[in-house]
């Protein structure tokens, strides 16, 4: 957290500090989207910025009613938990109200039936949203390593070789024009959008996830009729709007606004996907399938998230499996009975029913039951079935898991070795040097040393899409 | 461990033996945020010609990006060329379906060691690694005086301090669990009962530790080596707790040596997780030939932790022996009660076939609920009788278990519960 907040800019940081307090969206902020926003008048929207706090008591907005008819009709919250939510949903109609037809200098509200110019979205390419990324928390190894990537390479190409600083850099200089070339044409959503996901997604990537959550908020509200098409069709990317769900409930810190949020998305993925089985078009049908089961078990994440363990264990029951994915629904089950603490719960979600013939999953049966023999506190049980895991599978996870075990049956040095040897075959997650750096401040007085050789040795490694550059957390630095 | 401090030493040069010491939690499941790869327009990577790994015009649900999971399903360099390489020997396969992770389930089956101390229960299982390290010169750096050392019969104890002032010996050993928490956990402990009698059941069977379980030695600990040790102890008691170590070796020079030692004290609070009240009242005799007193035993539990708890078990132990007693709670309802207590009433016909029963799940500051009944024997074949003191009649003790996140476990056994005796009818 220190680094990421000394690593902003200082402008930045002023202007969404007071925006971090707010628990939930203001419905008479002045933002980017309002009518009066012309475009390209980037600098005069810190000024208009700055006196939030004042139109903040202005009532207008959040009272008004909502537009009947509008293209995404929203039915009543799903639980009684949402319901302390609702306003929002008033806040979000009346700027869809505000931002339907966009034309410079207008004060007036816009009839509904009047044509569309096609939406502006240079409210996302001003230079003051993005905070600046400062290296400091990166290791000297990283940063002075001939992998670091040259400017010139392209933002894709960045993604596939790991390198999600410069990715996050170069998706904010794109959408900026600070690297020479021009900025996006306003009008170009795809673009935009598309660099804005790669923006944030990298931001959650290199430990900078404080900063996507302030970022996210140029966005404003995804579901507002701005962002909605001719058709009736959202502009935002779906991963943007899935990955904008968590985010925007962290800068609130409100976690049950996620769980509805994704129960919107999940609502208008049924809507697609009934009008995919209407065209017969299978492949669209699919994608809404997947995208639907992918929702359903984000839910369960953020209940997980919440502390509502029970609540997650209802709503992972209730979910429907398909046949690719039972073993690993089995495994979610079980991991939330463990992390609960039910262990006898955790073994029967894995155990196959008696004779059938299901796809019980032999692997996931006896991962589990080593988790558990850890979770009862037999960790020499738990080794021997890690090492007989180890033996057929090379899974990074087994690995670790064996590793960490072998402390807790006083073997540390042997533990110890097994973690680096996973570094050596090129495996860099946080997990695994987490674990490999607190054996080192157990197993030293000088743990610092090896951790900067620790250091050197994973900045030697090759670039993947795995992830190559760490940062000093990482290291525990 | 919140305070540490060194008692001093004569000599000033730095041991050569540093002492690390880490409390041995349960490891955690490590939360993961999968994140969908972003669908890149083609304009974006025509300014340099180069391949376009990531575009993709038709919208498809992929894979998560690999980074942003728990942990890589294979190793990134090496198994792909296998996997090109052999398909027949079913390595390709296993690049997609064959990793075990649950994405996009925020909870991934790789875990992380404890990464700080936490909080600390009266009931639970307190485990430590100690680990005695030989701090060599770093490699190439010119030894102190040129001297070489070797360090040789290399011991470590530790003792326990609790509130109560008593100071225990610790039990050395290679691996931590709660089965090696020395004395049972299911001993007596301090939980301020309503209605309980005064005396004290403290007819714990103290085995004393040998000097070998107590003292870890090692006759030779080579430069960047370590002695690793655990230590399993049963919190009781409730307050300050003082973990004192101690660690001696023998420094020994080409021409010289010396034993040196040093003691660190480590000093962490024991908290309550549960809060029990109880209380004890008649209840009218079952019509029949034979009258037999019964009274019902109300129990609330209280978790005034700051973590969630899984009640395990409930249950009462060393039960009079003219008494039998019924579970009236969620374990009472199911059908899993097995004969191990003589002194049971059995339960018949309640809800079978109905899967085992959920265990109460607490939150902190949330309650439980308990009841039991109490029944004379009177007439049944091994029916003693009931005894009485001071007009009391004591039904037994409550034994109670529970579980924390990741299965970690806590149990603890309640004073003597009884009530006064009343005139039935």
């Amino acid at each position: 957290m220190d680094q990421e907040s000394s690593s902003q800019h200082p402008k930045g940081h002023q202007r969404t500090r007071s925006a971090v307090k707010a628990t939930r969206p203001r419905s008479s902020t002045k933002g980017p989207l309002d009518v009066d926003d012309t475009r390209g008048a980037t600098t005069s929207h810190d000024s208009r910025r700055t006196r939030t706090p004042a139109q903040d008591s202005r009532p207008r907005l959040s009272t008004s009613p909502p537009i009947p008819g509008g293209p995404l009709p929203r039915p009543a919250p799903l639980s009684p938990s949402t319901a302390a939510l609702v306003p929002i949903s008033g806040w979000r109609s009346q700027s869809a109200h505000v931002h339907l037809p966009l034309a410079p200098g207008g004060d007036a509200p816009y009839g509904r039936g009047a044509p569309r110019p096609p939406p502006d979205f240079s409210h996302l390419l001003r230079p003051d949203i993005y905070h600046e990324l400062t290296p400091l928390n990166v290791p000297p190894p990283f940063r002075q390593s001939v992998k670091q990537p040259s400017a010139s390479i392209p933002i894709p190409n960045l993604l596939a070789g790991g390198h999600f600083r410069a990715a996050a850099v170069a998706a904010a200089q794109a959408l900026t024009g600070a690297n020479g070339a021009p900025a996006p044409d306003p009008v170009d959503h795809a673009l935009i959008l598309s660099l804005f996901y790669v923006r944030l997604a990298c931001l959650t990537l290199i430990d900078a996830t404080v900063l996507a959550t302030q970022e996210v908020k140029a966005l404003e509200d995804l579901n507002a009729a701005f962002y909605i098409d001719a058709t009736g069709h959202n502009l935002i990317p779906w991963e943007l709007r899935v990955l904008a769900v968590r985010l925007q409930a962290m800068s609130f810190a409100d976690q049950r606004r996620a769980v509805m949020s994704y129960y919107d998305l999940a609502r208008e993925a049924r809507l697609r996907l009934a009008e995919a089985a209407a065209k017969h078009d299978n492949s669209e049908k699919q994608l809404w399938r997947e995208r639907l089961n992918d929702l359903g078990v984000r839910v369960a994440g953020v209940l997980v998230e919440m502390d509502d363990l029970k609540g997650a264990v209802e709503h992972l029951a209730s979910l429907k499996e398909t046949d690719s994915s039972s073993g690993k629904m089995q495994m979610a089950r079980a991991l939330l009975w463990l992390h609960l603490g039910d262990v006898d719960a955790a073994r029967k979600c894995v155990k196959p029913a008696e004779g059938s013939e299901g796809p019980s999953d032999d692997m996931t049966e006896r991962i589990m039951n080593a988790l558990c023999d850890m979770a009862d506190g037999k960790y020499s049980e738990a080794l021997s079935q890690w090492e007989e895991l180890s033996k057929v599978s090379d899974d990074e996870m087994v690995g670790v898991n064996r590793g960490v075990c072998l402390l807790y049956v006083g073997r540390l040095q042997e533990g110890k070795n097994l973690l680096e040897s996973l570094v050596d075959s090129g495996r860099t997650s946080h997990t695994l040097l987490f674990n490999l750096t607190t054996m080192y401040e157990l197993c030293t007085e000088r743990s610092r040393t090896l951790k900067i050789q620790l250091t050197e040795k994973v900045a030697a490694l090759e670039p993947t899409a795995f992830g190559w550059e760490k940062t000093n957390v990482d290291f525990k630095l | 461990m919140s305070h540490q401090r060194f008692t001093s030493h004569e000599v000033k040069e730095p041991h050569s033996v540093s002492l690390k010491v880490l409390r041995l939690s349960r490891p955690s499941l490590v939360p993961q945020f999968p994140l969908q790869p972003p669908v890149i327009p083609q304009s974006l990577t025509s300014p340099v010609a180069g391949p376009a790994p990531a575009v993709l015009l038709q919208p498809r649900h992929l894979p998560p990006l690999p980074a942003s999971l728990a942990y890589s399903p294979l190793s990134p360099i090496k198994k792909y060329e296998e996997g090109s390489q052999g398909a027949e020997s079913g390595g390709g396969e296993r690049t997609r379906d064959g990793y075990y992770n649950t994405e996009p389930f925020i909870l991934s089956p790789i875990v992380n060691l404890p990464p700080s101390f936490g909080s600390a229960y009266v009931g639970e299982t307190f485990s430590c690694t100690l680990c005695a390290n030989h701090n060599a010169p770093p490699i190439g750096e010119s030894v102190t005086n040129g001297v070489k050392k070797t360090i040789r019969d290399v011991k470590i104890e530790a003792e326990m301090q609790t509130p109560s002032g008593q100071s225990t010996k610790l039990v050395l050993v290679d691996t931590a669990g709660d089965d090696n928490a020395g004395s049972s956990n299911m001993d007596n402990d301090n939980v301020a009962i309503s209605n309980a009698g005064n005396e004290d059941n403290n007819n714990t069977t103290e085995t004393t530790p040998t000097e070998t379980e107590t003292v870890a030695t090692l006759d030779l600990l080579p430069s960047y080596t370590t002695l690793q040790k655990i230590l399993n102890f049963g919190l009781k008691e409730e307050g300050t707790h003082v973990l004192g170590v101690t660690v001696s070796y023998y420094e020994a020079t080409e021409t010289s040596g010396r034993t040196r030692a040093f003691r660190k004290m480590y000093q962490f609070i024991c908290k309550p997780s549960l809060i029990v009240r109880t209380k004890a009242g008649p209840l009218p005799s079952l019509p029949g030939k034979t009258k037999r007193r019964r009274w019902v035993l109300e129990a609330q539990l209280e978790n005034c932790s700051e973590d969630a708890i899984l009640l395990e078990k409930v249950k009462l132990a060393e039960v009079q022996r003219g008494l039998k007693w019924r579970d009236c709670n969620w374990a009472g309802i199911g059908a899993t009660t097995t004969g191990e207590e003589g002194n049971r009433i059995s339960q018949q016909g309640q809800g079978q076939g109905q899967g085992p029963p959920r265990r109460p799940f607490l939150h902190p500051g949330e309650s439980e609920q308990l009841c039991f009944i109490i029944e004379e024997k009177n007439g049944e074949e091994d029916a003693a009788e009931v005894e009485e003191k001071d007009g009391r009649i004591e039904f037994g003790v409550m034994a109670l278990a529970w579980r924390t996140e990741m299965g970690n476990r806590g149990s603890l056994l309640t004073l003597k519960l009884g009530t006064k005796h009343l005139k039935p009818r």
